[in-house]
Parts: C-alpha cells; structure tokens; sequence
C-alpha cells in the first residue's frame, strides 16, 4: 500500500503546492516559536532567543526549498516554471525570436520534406500484406550493372525454385492508349503484371476478382481496372464482364475485377487505369536477351535471404550453362523489396543522399542563427543570471532554464515546419503532367508524412535544441557572483564574440558550398546545352509509325514507306524526310550487333557495336555530315551485296586514318560481309552526355522494318508540322501510336533532369542565402549594439563615421572572408566528389568559383553595411550617452 | 557549545524512525528528544530535521497529521506507519551488525 500513499502524496504537492507550501511555512514557524520560547525561558531576551532560535535553524528559505526537494515533483513544477518564463523572454523579444523561429520553420519543413521522400522512395515497401517478407531479385554484370530478367529466364526460376511461396514479375513499363471501357472512347494508363502478382502481393479486390495464376494462357484475355481508373470512368458498379478495348493492339479484354483503392499500380510515381496480363505472343516472351522484367517474391516461413540467394544463384548456374551466350557472367541479387525499381535505386540513393545534405546544411544554417540569437539575448542577461546566482541557483538549474527556452523555439519551428511541410506533401502528392511525346499522365507519388518520419522530426528538434541551446546556456550561467556583486562591470566579453563569430563563419561557410552546388548546376546544364550533338535539332519533327500492328505485311510495306515519305515532303514547308528505325536521343538502349574486323586488335571475338537501319536521304535530313563515301541508294537492294556505313568513331577505332570505303567486317548472325560505302559525322546517340563511340548504320533497303521513326525537316517552327503530319499519316489509315513530337520537345525531355535538379538546388540555395543574411545581420548588428561603449569614446575622441564604417566593415570582411575561404575550399572537395554527376566540370572550375566567391563577399559587405550604418550615423551627443 | 558530531549520511533517518516509536512527535520534539536521549551528544542541525522529515514522509516510512499540542499549539505531528516499523527493524539490525564489526576491528587494533 505504500505506493498508494506516495502516489497520493505526489499529487497533492504538485495539484495542491499551494496549501502544501502553506503547511510547510506553518511547520517552520511553529518550530521557531517553540524555539524562541524555550530560549525565553532559559533566561534570554526575546530579541536575543529570536536571534539564537534563527541562527540555529539556518537559511529559513533553503530549507524550504530542500524539503519542497522531496516531494520530488519539483522537475515537473520547474519545468513549468521554465517554459512559463521562456515564453515570456521570447514574447519580450518577439522580433528576434520569430525571425528565428521563421528560420527554423523553413529548415524544418524542408528537413521533413526531405525525410519524407528519402522514405517514401528509399524505405517504403511496394503495397503488399506483409511486405517484409517480400524480396526483389534482378540480376548484375560484373561491373555493378543492374540487369532485369527475361521472360523464359523467369518462368526457370518460378518453376524450379524452392525458396518462395511465390515468384511474381511485372515490366516496368507504361503506356498511354486510347481505348473503349465498356462502351465509351477514354485514354487510359495500361500496366501489366503477371498472373500471380496479386496472390504473391496478397492484395484483395475491392469488385470482382483479381488475377489468378493460369490468367497469363488464357484465351480471352483478362483486365483489372484500378480503383482511381474505374472512378474516372463512371464508377460502374456492374463494371465486372464488360469489355476493354485497346485499339491499337487489336485485344478486347473481359473487365474480372476492381484493385483496392491503395493499389496504384507496378510502376512507382505513376497511376495506372487498367491492369492486364503478361500474355503475349510476342518475341519479348522467347527472347533471354530481353531483359524486361522485375521480379518479386514472397518468402517461404523460415527462408533466409542467404538461401535464396544461393538458390537463385544456382538456378542461374544451370541457366548459365544452359545458354551461355546470353546468361553468362552474372550474378543474382536478392534485395528486400521496395517501391522503387533495381535499376533507378543508384540514381535515387545519390539524388536523395546530395538533397538530404544540402538541407540538412539548411538546417544547420538555421540551428546557427537561434544559437546567435539566443547568444545576443544571453549577453543581455547576465545580470539577471548573476542575481539569480546570488540568490542560490545552482549551475545546473540555470543551464536548464536557457536549454528549455532554446527548446521552446526549436518545437515551435519545427511544429511549424513539420506542417508547412505535410501541407505541401500532400498538394504534390497527386498530379498530372503532359509529357511530350506521351500525353497527359497522372502521378501519384504519396510522400506522406508519417510515424517514421514524425520520429526523425523529432530527434532532429531535439539535436537542434542542445546544438542551439548549449553554448548559450553554459556562457551565460558561467557566473562570477563575487565578481559581480563587489561592482565587476558586467558587459559581453570577447569569449562570447569568438563562438559567435564562429557561428557565423559556419554559416556563410555552408552557404557558399551550397552556392557553389548551384553553381555547378548551372554550368553543367551550360555544358549540356552548349554540346555539339552532331546533328541539327532546329525545326525537326517526328511520328513514330508501326505498319505490323496495323496489318501491313513486308510485301505491302516498302510500297507504304515510299507513299509516306512522298506524302510527307508534300506537306508545305517539309524540306526533307527520312526513315529510320533510331533517331538520336530518343532511345537511350540502341540494339546492338556482334562485328568483327578482319586484322583489327579485338578481332578474336565479336564486339557489340550499336546499330541504326536508315534510309538514304536520314544523314541529309538530320545534318550529320557525310565525311566520306556515299549514302545508301537505288543500287543497295536486298539482293545486291550487303553495305553499312559507319561513323568517324568506328573509322578510327577501325582503319586509324587509312580509307575504310570498300573494307569489309563480318557481323555475328548468319556470320555475314559487310562492305562499308560510307563515313560519317560522330553524333550524340543515346544522351546528351555520352562520350563518343561507333556506330553502324544499315541500309532500310536492304533491312525490312515493321515499324519506324519519320523523321522531317521543316521550314520554320516545328511544331505547326505536328497536326499536319498525324493527319497524313492517318489518311494513309494507320493508327498512331503517339502524337508526333518536335527535337525541341526531345531536347527539353532529355535535360529534364539537369533542369530540375537546377531548380530545386537553386530554390535551396535560395533559402539558404536568405538564413545566411539573416545571420549574417543578426550578428553584426549585435556586435555593434555591444561596442555601443566603445563606440561612444570613439566618437567623443574624434572618429569620423567613415573611421567607425570601416571598424566594422574589416571585422564583417575578416569573418566574411573566412567563411567564404572554408566554403569554396569544400566546395572543391564536394566538387571532386560528385563531379561524375556533372557534365564538363573541372575539379577546381574558376567560371563556378569565382562569381559565388565574388557574389558571397559582396552580399556579406552589403549588409555588414547596413546593419553597421544606423550606429555608424549616431550623433556624438547620443553615442557619449552610452558610456 | 561543542561542534555537533557529524551524522553519518542515513543514520539521521534511523535516529528519527527510532525516536517516533514511541509517540507520534512533531519536528522540535524529535530534535529536542535525540538531544536529551544522547546526552547532549547528538545535536541534529535543525535546517537538516525537516527536509529529512520530508523524505520520510514521502517514502511512506512516517506519516503527518496536524493535531494541537501542549497550550493549544497547532503542529505538525509524525508517527510512524506500519511499513516504516518494519523498516526501523531492518535497518536496526543492519546498525547493530556494523557498529559490532566496526567494534570489533576498533577492539583487535587496540590489543
């Protein structure tokens, strides 16, 4: 029972402290007077037994204070008391604690943005019922390549291994068709996945069924929609047994069932409207070079991810021996499955791990103006913690008290940040975009703020508060109470200006590395710009054009090819047209052939070159140059000798100089001759950023295509060609595949990520410049407001305010400098460190350095100047006064 | 006046649980009891009783009532409860083991 008393007596003193105390001064008073009247009648005076009666007794209020020590609740009352009157220092200097705060809250809703997408895409599991039993198998090259797995290859592993209950795969690939939902033209998102992808997921439909293994072979092929799909579309709820029709394919598929809202789809960031099967007739199924799939499996109890892997590898021993040509030298990764793709994980890490750094650095540019303030108020304060000292507060007591307020900032800043941020996350969390090329996608990316993400948020207030709290609290509970009282002048001394100094110099450090990030982005995406592609983008117009799944046969299709082009080049203003199976930067996965050249170097095996199939008017119409030679024409039938041409690169590598027109190669299937015809210009292929290597382009003659690329040059803005040039090829009966798209549009699409990453490093870096200056002024006005003494006999002695003007600016120019120094120096290092990233950077670029040295300094004098100025200007008469 | 001896740290505790047997006491009670009880020896500095009194209190070992006193004096009066008896056992026995032993070795030293 004696808990039951403690916890009675806890609560009255911390419910009832004032009768408690009340009882306590009683208890007190009633000792003493018992005291003074034994005193009394042992002889003594009254005024000399109260006197005795005291002096036994000791400090009255010291005790009270020890006895009110053991009712324990005193860290909790304290603590109330500390927060009561740390509110009430920060309404007092409301301007300077909300500028921090404001600090704070930007950096923090950054902060929580930032873990919010390194944890929607790093950590979070694909949508599953016990998704940590979930494992992602992909293969990878000796040289760290991720490769996907084929379809034959991944039927092997389903069907021989022991390891998982189930083994699902799903492309990574989506597609915007136009299509009929029971009876009504829509356009439409199509995913596919494999029959048992919802069973290894368990995912339950919210209508009808979901995908059942034996769904793949069916004869009527099958369709789920997705719950944000079928709203769209009317949110039918007989929608099960109707039909989708995809026109382009020709399939009709029987609508079984409806996803559960959760379930967006395989393919993260995007929501999908209709979900089909794996079936397929086509090569991709037969192909064990056809990388395409992504597999995931669902773990058997008591699996480890060891054995999988030493089962996976096995199977993929015997598949290896099996087919050597194709599934040699490569090793199985198992990984615990995630939203994100194997392949863009890499990218993802580095992207996430350089945003998280630039705002954490964000961060700790905020965390260093609340130290600074509170630093300035601390100076303010100590004499108020002297007399708190004198009165018998201990260190400790007084170290609390600042960490509390310290504490009270950095929860308000970050409550607010962490809602600024949820806000944001969730007005960005959906959208659409039209993407060239494509059409209009819907997004779904669901960075949400959740309990992990809360944790993090936490923990991060919690560092924010010690690292803004501590150096403030322990300069200014140092007390030197005998120093003080015998009349010791109490003004900031010059251990204080060090740490903030200090901290300033961190900051503007930190902001020019961050400068230095933004300068980088933009000199890269210069570069990028600035590249020689080879070739010519201006006024270039493209539509992709499929005659196989339009029912055009090889017999019919040279003859459509030829009435394409001659229909082209009559639309007003086309200068030239081509035919061609890749255009530049479109496809960043050209196919490749295995060459050997008689009595070159690597001429023991076959070497993969990238091939194009093209016709003879491609190089004119794209302005690659011919160096040599001649293109394809009329005389390179099917039937005549096979010939290529190749470009500078492959000349090089190849002849080094001497003339390869005539020279022959061989080429690994069917180990037939090339004769080469032709030499010309190097061009970007695949990406802006590549480095050069060798190409071989084949005559369309003489390599039938089912489907191509028309390519047209035109007069003036391209983009007038894009109507005209669907509305040919429509009148020819075909159905497009896709709108026809422009080089502006292929040139935006392929720096998009350079722009973005711009964009968002600039609009932090933004952000960081406005806390460095908020800093910066905070710091230099303080340091001012201090010498206001000195200031003073300066004035009175004589001092100009041009003398006073150039004081502060050589003390703002030194910290400024310092900073600015240490900034570019970890500038250069970061530089180093991710200059693979950056296109046509030096490790030590002078065109990013010195402007951000330059703008740094100039920004930093500028408002040393105006924070210094209003000080600077003072009148004698008033400056003196402060002496 | 001599200087008060020095109490051992905890043997404060033991002397008030010892002195509170009897009745229940207030604050100068007890430190007028242990001093007349030790001869004078004993003097418990004051600002020390009641912080003690305090900590006894909110462990459960005594418990507070206000009753009136001698000339109708309120006070503050402690006695000892069930679990602070069984306490002062305890704690009695293991001080008369360490006074015997510290005893024992003071005694082996001198011979």
């Amino acid at each position: 029972m004696r808990w039951l008393t403690k916890i009675s007596l806890r609560m009255r003193s911390l419910f009832h402290r004032r009768a408690a105390d009340e009882e306590l001064d009683a208890e007190l008073r009633s000792h003493l007077e018992r005291q003074i009247a034994a005193n009394v009648s042992a002889g003594m005076s009254v005024a000399e037994a109260r006197r005795a009666a005291m002096r036994e007794f000791g400090g009255v209020e010291g005790v009270k204070e020890e006895c009110r020590d053991m009712r324990k609740t005193n860290y909790i009352l304290d603590l109330a008391q500390d927060v009561r009157f740390g509110l009430r220092m920060l309404l007092k200097n409301w301007k300077l604690a909300s500028i921090a705060a404001f600090s704070l809250a930007v950096a923090m809703a950054l902060s929580v943005a930032g873990l919010s997408v390194f944890n929607g895409i790093m950590l979070r599991p694909p949508l599953a019922t016990a998704p940590e039993q979930l494992v992602s198998i992909f293969a990878a090259s000796a040289g760290g390549e991720v490769h996907n797995v084929s379809y034959p290859d991944y039927e092997y592993y389903r069907d021989n291994n022991h390891s998982f209950s189930g083994l699902a795969a799903f492309p990574q690939e989506i597609g915007l068709r136009p299509m009929t939902v029971g009876g009504t033209d829509e356009t439409g998102t199509v995913e596919s996945v494999s029959d048992n992808y919802f069973e290894v997921m368990g995912i339950r439909p919210s209508l009808g069924r979901l995908f059942v293994p034996g769904d793949d072979g069916k004869r009527v092929p099958e369709a789920i929609l997705t719950y944000s799909g079928w709203k769209r579309w009317g949110a039918d709820p007989k929608i099960v047994g109707k039909t989708v029709e995809l026109a382009q394919q020709r399939r009709t598929l029987t609508i079984v069932g409806v996803a559960p809202k959760d379930f967006t789809g395989v393919v993260f960031g995007f929501s999908a409207d209709v979900i089909t099967t794996l079936a397929g007739n086509s090569q991709a199924f037969i192909q064990r070079n056809n990388r395409w799939l992504f597999l995931i499996g669902r773990l058997k109890p008591a699996v480890t991810q060891q054995h999988v892997r030493a089962e996976m590898q096995t199977l993929l021993g015997q598949l290896a021996a099996a087919y050597p040509k194709t599934d040699k030298d490569l090793a199985v990764v198992v990984t615990p499955a995630k939203v994100l793709p194997s392949d863009a994980r890499s990218t993802a890490e580095l992207i996430s791990a350089v945003l998280m750094g630039i705002v954490l650095m964000v961060l700790l540019i905020a965390c260093a103006n609340v130290a600074n303030l509170l630093l300035g108020l601390a100076t303010g304060r100590k004499q108020e913690m002297l007399i708190r000292a004198a009165l018998g507060a201990t260190r400790k007591r007084l170290i609390r008290q600042l960490l509390t307020e310290s504490a009270i900032l950095c929860a308000l800043g970050g409550a607010a940040g962490f809602l600024i941020a949820s806000v944001a996350l969730a007005q960005f969390s959906q959208f659409s975009a039209l993407m060239p090329l494509l059409g209009t996608f819907h997004f779904e990316v669901n960075f949400r703020t959740n309990e992990t993400v809360l944790l993090m948020t936490l923990a991060l207030i919690f560092i924010a508060s010690v690292a803004t709290g501590l150096t403030p609290a322990i300069y200014a509970s140092a007390t030197n109470v005998a120093g003080a009282l015998s009349g010791e002048a109490v003004v900031g001394g010059t251990h204080k200006s060090y740490i903030r100094n200090a901290l300033v110099v961190i900051q503007v450090a930190v902001c020019t590395l961050v400068m230095v990030g933004v300068g980088l982005c933009v000199r890269s995406l210069q570069n990028l710009k600035d590249v020689n592609l080879g070739f010519s983008t201006r006024n270039l117009a493209a539509v992709m054009i499929d005659l196989q799944s339009n029912g055009i046969s090889e017999a019919r299709g040279l003859n459509s090819y030829r009435q394409l082009k001659q229909a082209a080049l009559q639309l007003g203003g086309a200068q030239s047209c081509s035919l061609a199976v890749e255009l530049p930067l479109i496809d960043s996965d050209w196919s490749t052939d295995g060459i050997r050249v008689e009595g070159a170097s690597d001429a023991a095996h076959w070497t993969q070159i990238p091939v194009n199939v093209v016709d003879g008017d491609y190089f004119t119409t794209l302005g690659i140059p011919l160096l040599r030679g001649r293109t394809f024409n009329s005389s390179d039938a099917k039937k005549s000798p096979e010939v290529v041409l190749i470009n500078h690169e492959m000349a090089e590598t190849y002849w080094r100089g001497a003339n390869p027109i005539g020279k022959q190669m061989r080429v690994q299937s069917g180990n037939r001759v090339l004769t080469v015809v032709g030499v010309v210009g190097d061009s970007k292929y695949n990406t802006v950023d590549e480095t050069v290597h060798p190409v071989i382009y084949y005559a369309l003659s003489q390599h039938y295509q089912p489907a191509l690329l028309l390519a047209v040059r035109t007069q003036g803005d391209p983009r007038l060609w894009v109507q005209p040039l669907s509305k040919m090829v429509r009148g020819f009966g075909l159905q497009l595949d896709g709108p026809p798209f422009t080089f502006n549009d292929i040139m935006y699409f392929s720096l998009l990520i350079p722009i973005l990453t711009l964009r968002v490093v600039s609009a932090l870096g933004a952000l960081a410049l406005m806390l460095a200056v908020l800093g910066l002024y905070g710091a230099i006005f303080y340091s001012v407001n201090e010498r206001k003494r000195e200031i003073g006999i300066r004035v009175a002695l004589g001092a100009q305010p041009f003398h006073l003007l150039k004081l502060f600016l050589r003390q703002a120019a030194l910290i400024s400098g310092a900073g600015v120094s240490i900034g570019l120096f970890l500038g250069v290092a970061a530089t180093i460190l991710f200059r693979s990233q950056f296109y046509g950077i030096r490790d030590v670029d002078l065109h990013v350095l010195i402007p951000v040295a330059l703008a740094m300094v100039l920004v930093s004098m500028a408002i040393a100047y105006t924070a210094a100025r209003p000080w600077v200007k003072v009148n004698p008469m008033e400056a003196i006064r402060h002496v | 006046m001599s200087k008060p001896t020095d109490l051992v740290q905890g043997t404060l505790d033991l002397l008030i649980l010892r002195t509170l047997t009897h009745e229940p006491m207030h604050g100068w009670g007890v430190a007028q009891r242990i001093r007349i009880v030790s001869n004078q020896v004993l003097q418990v500095r004051q600002g020390a009783l009641y912080p003690a009194l305090h900590r006894l209190e909110q462990q459960g070992w005594i418990r507070a009532e206000w009753g009136d006193s001698e000339n109708n004096r309120r006070a503050k009066f402690y006695s000892l409860t069930k679990a602070g008896q069984k306490y002062l056992q305890k704690e009695q026995a293991n001080w008369a083991r360490l006074s015997s032993a510290i005893g024992l070795v003071l005694d082996e030293a001198r011979s």
